[in-house]
């Protein structure tokens, strides 16, 4: 028995912290006692599992991801391709830099509001997720490469080695542990920025869309809360799975 | 080097455009402003921006229960203990509303509207509250009335006790009460436009953003009193442990049919278009009355309530169901794009 629990300490200890956020919650709910306001968590987890049963929450949760993860996708190679400019000529930097600065440092809603004038409703969430992953990955590769071991470059050019046998034993290792880190960083701002794209202009079956329909037109704020549940949970479940791809990066050795 | 620099760069460059072209090619409005105007002046047959039903009228036609779109909820607590004050509030509103009603007082109630914050200026406010059916109802007709919504909508409809049964004594109101009353932009904040511009010190009047912001301000009792969509007003009573009231129904229905470029002028002028709605209350509404009258339409919800008063102004659909005064800001739309031209 004592194996067990120390085998899986870590996994009982997550759950043991949840459930604790959990009762407090419900501590809270039922002090203020307005559902309205503040829904208690077993009410709000019922309405989830009820949503689970219906082709509605899957088309929009399915349709929510595939939007975002095109835009993180899209920003991730902008990015990459961005940043390995940027390290390779000291002048595209310079000329990049202003662009990129601008996109870090304007508010996400405003962006949101800005875009969706020449956008649309439908692509919008596209676009803030890509927006919101170039500007990270392109530090992230450009850090990645500065770093590379002059000392391994000039054994490299000593051994005449190639383009692409350096791309490999040089680049590949230095800029690998810097670009997966910031992924790993944006990938949780990608999604929450995208569902905000996607609260204030109503994109069509999206999870935005749902969670603006659930406070407005049914003023259920026990639906409102389940869906909140829904993004957290899947944000969750992405990072966990970029974490699993980067220690599997590490086990199989980073040299290709 | 510079060849896969350049290769890169061209790579980028090839991504960007064709994000942007993805992105462009179905942009409403960019398409519009090239081609919007042509439209307007090559169909010879095109009729301008028209309002061509009134969904009240038309679900009078089909149904024996009535469309009401406004009401005042009362926070319960509240009620139980001050029945004379709001027998006699509720008499200040049915003079209010019968004032703002009243066609020959039109410029002044305009004016009082505009002053309280509830529409944005004179020229929509003068458009806009003759469309806006508004209305006085309490007691056994408001309950008749919101039961009969509801049920034609198949909303939860609420138990007897969400509706106040004023019974109360106006003579015997307390002089010293004090009720806070809350509204938002929109038509049913309509109503109490002269009792605002009144001022008496009886009543406080604040303004709020919209149902997001009032809806907590009256369940926790910030607000006595408070102005909805009757629509909403179900659900406010569950999810507050009953803790509200319907007071008066305010506005009869406030929904439109409107054509840009078509002509309607029946119901069954619909058949087999595809109607634009902008969101829940309004498409539920229609597909009522359509399904009512038998008549058959395509019903599309592509557009929002921010971006369907441009499209039907400018011509990129033709008929489109808005409530006011979305109605009368569409029209002015496509007037000031006539001047323009």
């Amino acid at each position: 028995m004592k194996t067990l629990f120390y085998r899986f300490r870590k996994p009982l200890l997550l759950t043991a912290g949840a459930l604790i956020l959990f009762l407090l919650w419900h501590i809270a709910a039922a002090a203020f006692d307005i559902p309205l306001i503040l829904p208690k968590p077993l009410p709000v987890l019922k309405a989830l599992g009820q949503l689970l049963g219906t082709a509605v929450f899957w088309k929009s949760v399915g349709l929510s991801v595939l939007r975002i993860s095109l835009g993180a996708a899209a920003g991730l190679i902008v990015g990459f391709l961005a940043g390995i400019l940027s390290a390779a000529s000291d002048t595209v930097r310079t000329l990049l830099s202003p662009l990129f600065s601008v996109i870090r440092a304007t508010p996400v809603a405003c962006f949101i509001i800005l875009a969706w004038v020449f956008i649309g409703s439908a692509q919008l969430p596209v676009f803030i997720a890509a927006l919101m992953v170039a500007p990270v990955m392109m530090t992230g590769t450009l850090t990645g490469l500065k770093s590379t071991d002059g000392a391994l470059l000039e054994a490299a050019y000593l051994y005449r080695l190639t383009f692409f046998q350096r791309v490999r034993t040089c680049y590949l290792p230095a800029l690998l542990p810097h670009a997966t880190a910031a992924l790993v960083n944006c990938i949780g701002l990608a999604w929450k920025a995208g569902i905000a794209a996607e609260i204030i202009v109503k994109t069509k079956d999206s999870i935005g869309y749902a969670i603006w329909d659930a406070k407005s037109w049914n003023v259920d704020s026990t639906l409102l809360f389940a869906w909140t549940l829904t993004v957290i949970f899947i944000s969750l479940l992405f990072e966990y799975l970029f974490r699993l791809l980067l220690k599997l990066r590490k086990e199989s050795g980073n040299v290709a | 080097m510079k060849k896969r620099i350049l290769l890169a760069f061209t790579l980028i460059l090839f991504l960007c455009i064709s994000l942007i072209s993805c992105a462009n090619s179905t942009t409403p409005n960019d398409e519009d402003s090239a081609g919007g105007n042509d439209e307007n002046s090559n169909s010879p047959t095109s009729s301008g921006y028209t309002v061509a039903l009134d969904l009240t009228k038309e679900w009078d036609k089909v149904s024996d229960t009535e469309l009401v779109q406004g009401c005042l909820i009362v926070n319960k607590k509240f009620a139980e203990s001050h029945t004379n004050e709001l027998a006699s509030f509720l008499s200040d509103y049915k003079n209010s509303i019968d004032f703002i009603k009243n066609e020959e007082n039109i410029n002044t109630a305009a004016q009082m509207v505009v002053n309280a914050g509830i529409l944005p200026n004179v020229n929509v406010a003068k458009q806009a509250i003759p469309r806006s059916n508004i209305a006085y109802m309490d007691g056994a007709a408001m309950k008749a009335a919101a039961q009969g919504f509801y049920n034609a909508l198949s909303l939860n409809s609420p138990d007897d006790a969400f509706y106040y049964a004023n019974t109360g004594d106006k003579s015997l109101a307390s002089a010293e009460n004090q009720i806070r009353v809350g509204y938002f932009s929109g038509t049913t904040g309509i109503g109490m436009a002269k009792m605002i511009s009144d001022a008496d010190s009886k009543y406080t009047f604040t303004q709020y953003d919209g149902p997001t912001t009032i809806i907590p301000a009256i369940v926790k009792g910030d607000v006595d009193i408070a102005a909805l969509p009757t629509n909403a007003a179900p659900n406010v009573y569950t999810q507050s442990n009953q803790g509200v009231q319907m007071l008066a129904i305010n506005t009869l229905g406030v929904l439109y049919v409107c054509t840009n470029g078509t002509s309607v002028s029946s119901l069954s002028d619909l058949a087999g278009k595809t109607i634009y709605v902008p969101e829940q209350a309004p498409k539920l509404v229609l597909q009522y009355i359509l399904e009512r009258a038998g008549v058959e339409a395509e019903i599309s919800m592509e557009y929002n309530l921010d971006t369907l008063p441009n499209v039907i102004a400018q011509g990129i659909v033709t008929i489109a169901v808005l409530p006011e005064p979305k109605v009368t800001v569409a029209g002015n739309l496509y007037a000031a794009a006539q001047n323009a031209n």
